[in-house]
């Protein structure tokens, strides 16, 4: 598959954080990993065993792109199967503003199963940060 | 001042559902009933008052538009700068009134 | 462009539309800027088709109008004198049910297998009238005695919750009760 941008979130190669970025808070997600480190390895299978992975869903999910972003999920949980997967945002989380849409899925959980779920419309970085702590376990809540 | 979340004062409260109405994402669930007001001088002839017993905001619809927050005759509903926290499970998403304060 | 531009308006007869967009092309406006559609129902029974085109030296722009039957919407696509234009023939077509004649027919944002022209002001928002309006309730919680209808879903007699042996809603009637208006039923 074409390349995906991991982010070696912490520095230290235990957590890698891949951001799905279909609509405006993407832009929150490049906000968050500013300063993190890029990871040249585009694919799943390159990055180090037993490194745990966050997928972060940001934006609007249409019916039209559902497909596509399922086919990235699941590509990447046939290799790390406990890959958490982050609805980040009003509208991955279920439809946002747009829930009323004949294009909108209403929440990218009517399709897949999330561990974490920022609301926000968008939501601040320091939100996604938080979120990655927790389901990468190193929250302190 | 930073639009993080939207805070509810209770005591400000009357039901109205002017926000409710308002809101575009219809993300704000109101319920309400009526009680008498009691202790009125003798004669007063009876009036009620509306008591609020469910407010609640869906964060996961909720666009920070703010309308609410300008609609509201009362002033009780108001900005605040802590952002809405993350949660494990979409219903973790609806605030109540004690989540609200 | 940062200069105030002028602009203006021009109606044009819907059999004119390919002469008068090459002709103002050759008058100098000939960088294409949008091409749209407005749903007129309620005010006139057809669609608006706009088109912007600026003269970027001359900063000065114009806003060509057309107007097309709802009931057969077909207009000559432009997207030969504009290639830009063809993304947004294919919107609006797609968005309107509006046929751009020998223009590119493939969908552009919709899924190949969706049914319906969603902009269309008789397409109503099926989700906001599936659900009940959190703003529908009194406060106090008395019963309602006139019904609250929100922006945007139409009353249920007209759409949604039709009696089944009623005649069938007329569009302009859809759009109208969808905006909040009063609808009454005429007897055809």
């Amino acid at each position: 598959m074409a390349g995906m941008q991991f982010w070696d979130w912490y520095g230290d190669g235990s957590t890698y954080v891949v951001d799905i970025g279909l609509a405006c808070c993407t832009l929150e997600f490049e906000a968050a990993s500013r300063g993190r480190k890029p990871v040249p390895a585009q694919r799943v299978e390159d990055l180090p065993a037993g490194a745990k992975v966050v997928v972060v869903i940001s934006g609007t999910v249409t019916d039209t792109l559902t497909d596509p972003v399922l086919t990235c999920i699941s590509r990447i949980k046939a290799v790390i199967p406990d890959a958490a997967v982050v609805a980040f945002g009003a509208c991955a989380s279920a439809g946002g503003p747009y829930w009323d849409s004949y294009i909108v899925t209403k929440g990218i959980d009517q399709l897949v199963e999330v561990d974490g779920y920022v609301p926000g419309c968008p939501p601040p970085p320091e939100a996604l940060a938080e979120m990655v702590d927790q389901v990468g376990g190193r929250s302190r809540v | 001042m930073s639009h993080g979340t939207i805070k509810l004062i209770e005591e400000n409260c009357t039901s109205c559902m002017i926000c409710a109405r308002e809101c575009p994402s219809w993300c704000i669930r109101i319920d309400s009933h009526t009680e008498p007001v009691r202790d009125l001088p003798a004669g007063a002839r009876e009036r009620t008052v509306n008591v609020l017993d469910r407010f609640a905001i869906d964060w996961s619809l909720c666009m920070y538009c703010g309308i609410c927050v300008e609609e509201c005759p009362f002033d009780a509903l108001q900005w605040a700068a802590a952002p809405v926290p993350g949660t494990a499970s979409a219903a973790g998403l609806t605030h109540e009134i004690d989540d609200l304060r | 462009m940062d200069a105030a531009v002028s602009e203006q308006n021009r109606a044009v007869v819907a059999d004119q539309w390919r002469t008068t967009v090459a002709a103002a092309k050759d008058e100098g406006y000939d960088y294409f800027d949008w091409l749209g559609a407005v749903d007129q129902i309620g005010r006139a029974d057809d669609f608006e088709v706009l088109l912007r085109l600026v003269d970027l030296d001359a900063e000065r722009a114009v806003l060509l109008r057309t107007a097309i039957p709802r009931d057969d919407p077909r207009l000559d696509s432009i997207a030969d004198i504009f290639p830009g234009a063809g993304w947004h023939e294919r919107e609006s077509g797609e968005l309107f049910a509006i046929t751009f004649t020998g223009g590119d027919q493939r969908r552009l944002l919709l899924p190949e297998d969706y049914v319906g022209a969603p902009l269309r002001k008789d397409t109503v928002l099926a989700a906001r009238a599936g659900i009940d309006w959190p703003g529908a309730k009194e406060p106090g919680g008395a019963p309602s005695r006139r019904r609250m209808v929100p922006p945007g879903v139409p009353e249920p007699e007209i759409w949604g919750d039709r009696d089944p042996s009623a005649p069938q809603p007329q569009p302009d009637e859809i759009a109208g009760s969808a905006v909040g208006g009063r609808v009454r039923r005429r007897r055809r």
